[in-house]
């Protein structure tokens, strides 16, 4: 089955839990997500929901009022996202480009996935991943939420 | 079956009503599309209750992303 086409990393999706007097993008993300599920589809490699989960349960716990809040908001983020797991051959391509563009294995695995398709795209707020994104699927298939805004209906 | 599905679903059909679309005409393919888009909007609204204050999320998700390096 073909994967769906917007490739969302961690720091575009939980913004969807941030609070806007701290980060505007937070209302732009919690507006544009369900436009990019009904458009396109969000997918990410099966690491999206270790690192939210490291990031709700573990980096900002008190953040929550409990750890059913925390399960339920993990649960909440992930939910209709298409989780690539891995397997043999993506492994292979994601060492190969973590080795070629200096990046970290889960970056690489971001790239990997929304490289696996032509007309598969990145979303992530992360200036790093944008910088590798541009150079290896090109900026018209590398965004922020604030290009992508500009882009969808 | 697919019809049969979604009008156990108001909001679907509520949805569908003020977009003054027909569910009967449209294929499941679409109507899939409305779903996960209304079901969005719900789950967003319950996330917007969070009020999580992150910090910078950029640098807490690279701090994630790194120690695995």
């Amino acid at each position: 089955m073909a994967r769906s086409g917007c490739v969302i990393d961690a720091s575009a999706l939980v913004l969807a839990v941030q609070r806007e007097e701290r980060d505007a993008r937070a209302a732009l993300a919690r507006k544009l997500l369900p436009r990019l599920l009904e458009a396109h589809g969000l997918t990410a490699p099966a690491l999206l929901a270790w690192e939210l989960g490291q990031i709700v349960h573990r980096k900002r716990p008190t953040e929550w009022r409990d750890r059913a809040h925390r399960s339920r908001t993990l649960q909440l983020l992930l939910e209709d996202i298409e989780l690539a797991p891995p397997d043999a051959a993506m492994l292979e391509r994601t060492g190969h480009i973590a080795e070629a563009h200096d990046l970290s294995f889960h970056d690489a695995a971001y790239l990997e996935l929304a490289a696996g398709a032509e007309d598969r795209f990145l979303l992530t707020e992360d200036e790093r991943l944008l910088s590798a994104g541009r150079a290896l699927l090109g900026p018209e298939r590398t965004f922020d939420l604030g290009r992508l805004d500009a882009k969808i209906p | 079956m697919g019809l049969v599905q979604f009008r156990e679903d108001d909001d679907v059909l509520t949805f569908l009503k003020a977009e003054g679309i027909n569910p009967n005409l449209l294929s499941r393919e679409l109507l899939e599309a409305h779903v996960r888009r209304l079901r969005a909007e719900r789950r967003m609204r319950e996330l917007a209750e969070v009020k999580a204050d992150l910090g910078d999320v950029v640098a807490l998700v690279r701090e994630v992303r790194e120690e695995e390096r």
